[in-house]
């Protein structure tokens, strides 16, 4: 126990000062049911990132948003109120990235696996994906005034047509932009990816468009959905848990992962580099 | 003139924050890797050897909910100790592990394989029969595969695999090519290819099944770029380093790989 302890903590002190500066838990209001919002730090926290912001700070970050049904059953509420909820803290986390100067991010919002869950939540997911895409849609001034551009990967043709839709009206909308870039996996898992990839290449060999000496790793990776992406230099899990599930596992490649979502862990970067 | 030195000295003080804050945090890494290490060789000094070391993982496993099947060792930044490694393999086979695979993204271990070997031969004492080399390996196909020993056959078998950099991306590219060249005679065809077919086709090839477990040596929270393909669902634990591992430390690790609870997406 006391090794443990003494193991632990120096990491905890730092962990402790920077808690008394976290961001605290808000609870979303209607009005602030926004993709992109208004930055919420106090003062302190904006001293913070003005500090961290001297080192090196990743250019692209993945993060898996998980724990929206444990955070239900923990508080007693309904799943897809726990779905509502992550989906505020992404909201809130993607602005703690633009106060960092981090220009792309790339989010894991729903797995092909999870089209395993219940027929009711799958629908209860994709009717809550359904309400934000339209209100993307409805907040274009502000994307385009943050030069947002958004792209949605993974095999979209898994979705309701309707949803399919509306992705397809936000990316086209947003293409041009250049100063931020946020990135969702939607029906997404990094084998159908690398899967779909190879078929590209094998279909191009067929059709005598590419050699066989033309498939190398670079081409693999101009056919996976990130090719316009450099790779994620840091993965954030929010639940702490340490796995990837299925989640850019060909761009994962030499990076440095992180259990828990916390606006210290973004510095961390500086210290191993 | 006024404004802009003002911003510049503001630039600096953050400048000279972040200096400190990072000088602090490092000194306090530091402080722990020496602490870490100290403590180390006092839990050597003090070691007892008390009962076997394969008869007291085999009865604390039991307690655990899940033992991995395919445990993986990703060296990292360090230099590689056989003997350790060698460690690892032997408490694999008292823990009931099946599988392990050891992973040196620079290639060190591939090219001196006969080390590991040697390693091995030393902390089993001679007796390699648990020890099944795989298909990752030099020494697979030069040792005859005899599972029995005296007329009894062993049960519990360990395959070791050695894997770098070139096994993730570069096999996963090297099946690309071949699928490509069957595509051309006609054996197969583009719209065929899915995700079962590419397992099905490295299964082949690596003849392992998906790591469960995942220990990277070292600080670094990284895959070092690691099997892609295979790393769906792999548990990934950090351990300080492979440097004199104790049993307790293996131990710890199984414990926690036990508690852990997957959902596979559902």
């Amino acid at each position: 126990m006391t090794f443990h302890c003494a193991v632990y903590f120096p990491k905890l002190v730092v962990l402790w000062i920077i808690s008394i500066l976290h961001l605290k838990i808000s609870l979303p209001s209607l009005v602030e049911m926004s993709w992109i919002r208004d930055s919420t730090l106090s003062w302190i926290q904006l001293l913070c990132v003005k500090i961290i912001k001297n080192g090196r700070v990743p250019k692209h970050v993945a993060f898996i948003m998980d724990g929206n049904r444990r955070y239900a059953k923990k508080n007693n509420v309904q799943k897809v109120e726990g779905h509502s909820q992550g989906f505020e803290k992404l909201a809130e986390t993607l602005q703690w990235c633009l106060d960092l100067g981090i220009s792309e991010v790339t989010v894991y919002a729903f797995s092909i696996e999870n089209f395993k869950r219940s027929q009711e939540e799958v629908d209860a997911l994709m009717e809550l994906s359904r309400q934000k895409f339209k209100q993307l849609l409805c907040e274009k001034d502000k994307l385009m005034e943050h030069g947002v551009c958004i792209r949605i990967i993974g095999n979209l043709s898994l979705l309701p047509q309707d949803i399919q839709k509306l992705i397809a009206q936000a990316m086209i909308l947003t293409k041009d932009n250049n100063k931020t870039f946020l990135n969702v996996a939607f029906a997404y898992t990094a084998r159908e990816e690398m899967a779909q990839a190879v078929q590209a290449v094998v279909s191009g060999v067929e059709d005598g468009a590419l050699r066989v000496s033309d498939v190398t790793q670079k081409l693999l990776s101009s056919c996976m959905y990130t090719s316009t992406s450099p790779d994620p230099e840091l993965l954030i899990r929010t639940s702490g848990e340490v796995r990837l599930s299925d989640y850019m596992l060909w761009q994962l490649y030499l990076l440095c992962g992180c259990p828990l979502a916390r606006v210290q862990h973004l510095a961390s970067p500086g210290r191993h580099h | 003139m006024y404004v802009c030195s003002s911003n510049s000295m503001t630039f600096s003080l953050y400048r000279v924050t972040w200096t400190l804050l990072h000088m602090l945090i490092s000194a306090l890494h530091f402080i722990e890797c020496v602490w870490i290490s100290v403590r180390k060789k006092l839990d050597l000094l003090h070691k007892k050897c008390t009962e076997d070391e394969y008869d007291f993982i085999s009865r604390y496993v039991k307690l655990f909910d899940k033992v991995p099947s395919h445990l993986v060792v990703i060296v990292g930044n360090e230099s590689i100790s056989y003997r350790d490694l060698a460690n690892v393999a032997v408490w694999c086979i008292a823990a009931g592990i099946s599988f392990i695979s050891f992973y040196d993204h620079h290639g060190n271990l591939k090219k001196n394989e006969t080390e590991l070997f040697r390693a091995l031969s030393e902390v089993t004492k001679g007796h390699l029969d648990n020890i099944i080399w795989g298909k990752k390996t030099k020494t697979h196909g030069l040792i005859k595969r005899n599972g029995t020993k005296n007329g009894v056959i062993s049960t519990q078998k360990l395959h070791v695999n050695i894997f770098s950099l070139s096994d993730g991306k570069g096999a996963l590219v090297q099946l690309a090519r071949s699928i490509c060249q069957s595509a051309i005679s006609g054996q197969i065809k583009s719209a065929d290819i899915n995700q079962d077919i590419i397992d099905t086709k490295l299964q082949a090839e690596m003849d392992i099944p998906d790591p469960e477990l995942a220990l990277i040596c070292g600080d670094v929270c990284s895959t070092y770029g690691f099997l892609p393909w295979q790393i769906r669902v792999t548990e990934f634990l950090q351990l300080q380093s492979h440097h004199n591992i104790q049993v307790k430390d293996f131990l710890l690790l199984l414990m926690r790989y036990g508690k852990c609870a997957q959902r596979f997406g559902k």
